[in-house]
């Protein structure tokens, strides 16, 4: 059998299939369906200081192999999400990677040091990057920002630290670099594109919020390139994430350099779809002799 | 309320199709697991096709089911792309389906139900009908739709030993006027208060006219709404409607896949 473990910093994954942040819930959702056990991760919602009803209705359109969304992460805060999500998730033996945003640095210290408190939780992804949200996509845009963040939570943590970028950039190696040369441990990529849609016989926005973030296999192509483009500024392990919905997907992030990847979109789809995608990767894996995943990271060939 | 009940997904095989109208279609579907368990005014997600357009699974009322054939029937009109594609499903074709979803309607002690069905809205009040003992309930049933067409199983809706108004938009069945008309002429007329209850399920315009008229009558409701989905299952938190701010924990919105589809009367802002 083929090794599927992954190593992300310290992290090692047992495999390189997880499931991201907003689409996964607090986990116990989707585990009514299936033992998320089996996942190599899971990145919870964001959560942030105080408790967020999140943007009003509504909050959803579909687009060509796509999904708009202004959710304008909705969580139940970290004094709830420590009390009431934390028990479950720490009863996993999955690696849980939690999701966290502020409106300051002082706000993601804040979050670091309360949940350094508890047990259960294997590293953080840094939430530098929400469209929906006032200040979310400062710190993504501006690499000194980005930097300074990934700094700090690396003072007040041991656990992998790991920025999510957006692509709503000019020039993504250059974040990638900045958080690189501050500690980060790894780097998730990418977050939703600003996109908007008009329903013509009303001349109203799809969403309430006007605009909001695209995601689902329509950006694929574009997380792929910048997936790309930050393999070739950084050494530190890639988290593809962008429209992954098969192995046929997942193969292509990891072939470009990403080390593992985050199912999204494709479990409002199908919940199922992670675990389906990761018996595919085995199998795929046996069927071409690889005898570790890890072969296939960074394999591109481009001459 | 938290949902917690077993939940569902596989390929299920579409057993019989039936074309009701010209928009409408019927069909039956095999998924024991659900039969067993579902209630009425829960519903399903059903993945109409394995590609990328349409994306998203859509939510489907249930319709009824049958716990001894093991099998589940949906009732639906062909709004956009992903409902024509579903019509079009051949008797041996395979579809995805996720559930059962959501919550129920709740009968205790209630002895006058005024059941209030709008349109696409008109399946949950089938469902529950064909599941309670109708001789123990006194019933009035209101059942309203655009037209003719939509004005779902009305024939089975006549054959039962039940009081009902019918009512178009266009006069092409029952009265001209808006279901809420009738409705109302009922409640003027009197009832039990403490042991009736409206329960109703339609378009947001119409359970909105429920709602202040079941306020404004002091009579219980449970009304059941449809929004935009993504998931079902509570993990895009997309299908939101806001609540009263007076609710209990304060929440601003209600997350309709998980906490409703079915509030109580005061619950939510329609």
């Amino acid at each position: 059998m083929s090794d599927l473990s992954v190593n992300i910093g310290d992290l090692r994954l047992a495999n390189p299939i997880l499931a991201a942040s907003g689409t996964f819930g607090y986990g116990s959702e989707v585990a009514r369906l299936y033992d998320v056990n089996i996942l190599g991760g899971i990145v919870t919602k964001t959560i942030t200081r105080a408790q967020r009803p999140g943007n009003p209705p509504d909050r959803l359109a579909e687009t060509p192999s796509g999904i708009l969304n202004s959710i304008g992460l909705a969580n139940v805060g970290i004094d709830n999400f420590i009390s009431d999500k934390l028990p479950f998730l720490r009863s996993l033996s999955t690696s849980v990677i939690v999701n966290i945003a502020g409106e300051s640095i002082d706000d993601f210290l804040f979050l670091i040091d309360r949940l350094e408190e508890h047990q259960g939780i294997d590293g953080y992804e840094l939430n530098l990057s929400c469209p929906n949200v006032a200040g979310g996509l400062d710190f993504g845009i501006d690499p000194k920002l980005a930097g300074k963040i990934v700094k700090e939570t690396k003072k007040r943590s041991k656990k992998c630290i790991i920025p999510k970028l957006t692509p709503n950039i000019t020039d993504i190696a250059v974040i990638a670099k900045a958080v690189e040369d501050n500690g980060a441990d790894a780097i998730s990529l990418i977050n939703t594109i600003v996109g908007m849609s008009v329903n013509v016989s009303t001349k109203r926005p799809k969403l309430g919020e006007i605009m909001g973030g695209l995601s689902g296999p329509a950006i694929r192509p574009v997380a792929l390139a910048m997936v790309y483009k930050a393999r070739k500024a950084v050494k530190i392990p890639l988290i593809g994430i962008g429209g992954i919905s098969s192995v046929n997907d997942v193969l292509e992030f990891l072939i470009t350099g990403a080390s593992a990847v985050q199912i999204g979109t494709f479990n409002f789809v199908n919940p199922k779809a992670p675990i389906e995608i990761l018996k595919e990767l085995e199998q795929y894996l046996e069927t071409n002799n690889f005898t570790s995943v890890k072969e296939l990271s960074g394999s591109l060939i481009t001459r | 309320m938290n949902v917690s009940h077993p939940l569902f997904q596989r390929s299920c095989t579409l057993l019989k199709s039936t074309q009701l109208s010209s928009k409408t279609y019927q069909q039956e579907y095999v998924f024991p697991e659900l039969a067993k368990i579902s209630k009425p005014g829960q519903f399903v997600q059903i993945r109409v096709s394995a590609e990328y357009s349409p994306l998203l699974p859509r939510p489907f009322s249930i319709l009824n089911v049958n716990a001894n054939q093991g099998t589940l029937t949906v009732l639906f009109k062909i709004f956009g792309e992903a409902t024509e594609i579903l019509s079009r499903k051949l008797e041996g074709e395979t579809v995805e389906i996720l559930g059962p979803l959501g919550n129920t309607f709740e009968l205790n002690r209630i002895k006058k139900l005024f059941l209030v069905a709008g349109g696409v809205g008109i399946p949950p009040i089938y469902y529950l009908l064909q599941t309670i003992d109708m001789p123990r309930y006194d019933i009035s049933l209101f059942l309203g739709a655009a037209t003719k067409d939509d004005l779902f199983l009305r024939e089975e809706f006549n054959n039962m030993d039940i009081e009902k108004s019918f009512s178009t938009d266009d006069g092409s069945y029952g009265t001209k006027t808006l279901i809420t008309v009738p409705l109302e002429d009922a409640l003027k007329r009197g009832f039990s208060s403490s042991k009736a209850c409206i329960l109703s399920c339609g378009p947001m315009p119409m359970l909105a006219e429920v709602q202040r008229l079941a306020q404004k009558y002091k009579v219980e409701a449970q009304l059941s709404v449809e929004t935009i989905m993504a998931c079902g299952i509570g993990i895009c938190q997309g299908c939101v409607v806001p609540l009263h701010g007076n609710t209990k924990d304060a929440k601003k919105y209600t997350l309709v896949c998980v906490d409703g589809p079915i509030y109580s009367r005061d619950e939510l802002i329609l």
